[in-house]
């Protein structure tokens, strides 16, 4: 891996880190409105309101790429405090496993509810 | 294990500032955003379950320990959430200066704390006053 790589690389995740950034700012406004405003003690209405396929839709891109910046976030962080090569390497490979764990079960779990609402 | 040599005071002496004191904040609030995933993750799978294990987690979730923890993350989002537009602007080039860095960042604080307070008093009432039922 040359210094060449580790520039692209850099640069790849500063974009994605800025990209992944801009998509959450309508995106987590929007989220932040809705749950405030949902009436989360009534089973039914929560459900409807995720099974609604605009706003499934809309959900699970915000998930999906809050877990990304997420985890590029943690990245960044375990390059700035863990020194040694293989321990930074597990950390980062554990963190995008749980990342992609946890956006399985979001899209499993959204495609149920949406499906069951149809 | 390696003898600890002695380092050049480092925390011990560096006088706290604005500047460094909201960039380890937009670090710690994107951990604890972070780890708020697993929680909420487990809420959504909860809702596609069925209605007895999404009273069950609501349940769980509306303890004390619970609504403190909804209460930080709220403040947790808002304040990632503005000083993630006074980063993005620096990485437009903008307000680079001192004093519009002091300016902003004193404008982040005080937008963080007027969200988190105005959306958890809109949501209460939207709980208290029947809305949630």
């Amino acid at each position: 891996m040359n210094s060449h790589y580790n520039q692209e690389r850099g640069l790849r995740h500063w974009l994605l880190q800025r990209g992944s950034a801009i998509i959450m700012v309508p995106l987590g406004i929007w989220l932040v409105v809705s749950l405030v405003q949902l009436p989360f003690r009534n089973y039914q209405t929560v459900q409807n309101w995720l099974g609604n396929s605009l706003t499934a839709g809309m959900f699970a891109i915000m998930m999906l790429v809050t877990i990304y910046h997420a985890a590029l976030g943690m990245e960044q962080i375990y390059k700035d405090y863990v020194h040694r090569p293989m321990t930074y390497k597990l950390a980062c490979f554990t963190t995008y496993v749980l990342a992609f764990g946890l956006g399985a079960v979001i899209l499993l779990s959204i495609y149920r509810i949406w499906i069951s609402a149809l | 294990m390696r003898k600890q040599r002695p380092l050049s005071p480092h925390l011990q002496i560096y006088q706290p500032q604005l500047t460094s004191i909201l960039s380890i904040t937009h670090r710690a609030t994107g951990i604890a955003l972070g780890l708020g995933l697993f929680p909420l993750t487990a809420w959504i799978w909860a809702i596609a379950q069925g209605e007895a294990t999404y009273g069950a987690i609501t349940q769980l979730y509306s303890n004390w320990l619970g609504l403190l923890c909804l209460f930080g993350w709220t403040f947790c989002f808002f304040y990632h959430l503005f000083n993630g537009l006074r980063h993005l602007a620096w990485d437009m080039g903008y307000g680079f200066e001192l004093g519009q860095t002091y300016a902003s960042g004193w404008l982040v604080v005080a937008a963080s704390l007027a969200f988190t307070a105005f959306s958890w008093v809109t949501g209460l009432g939207y709980v208290w006053g029947g809305h949630s039922a």
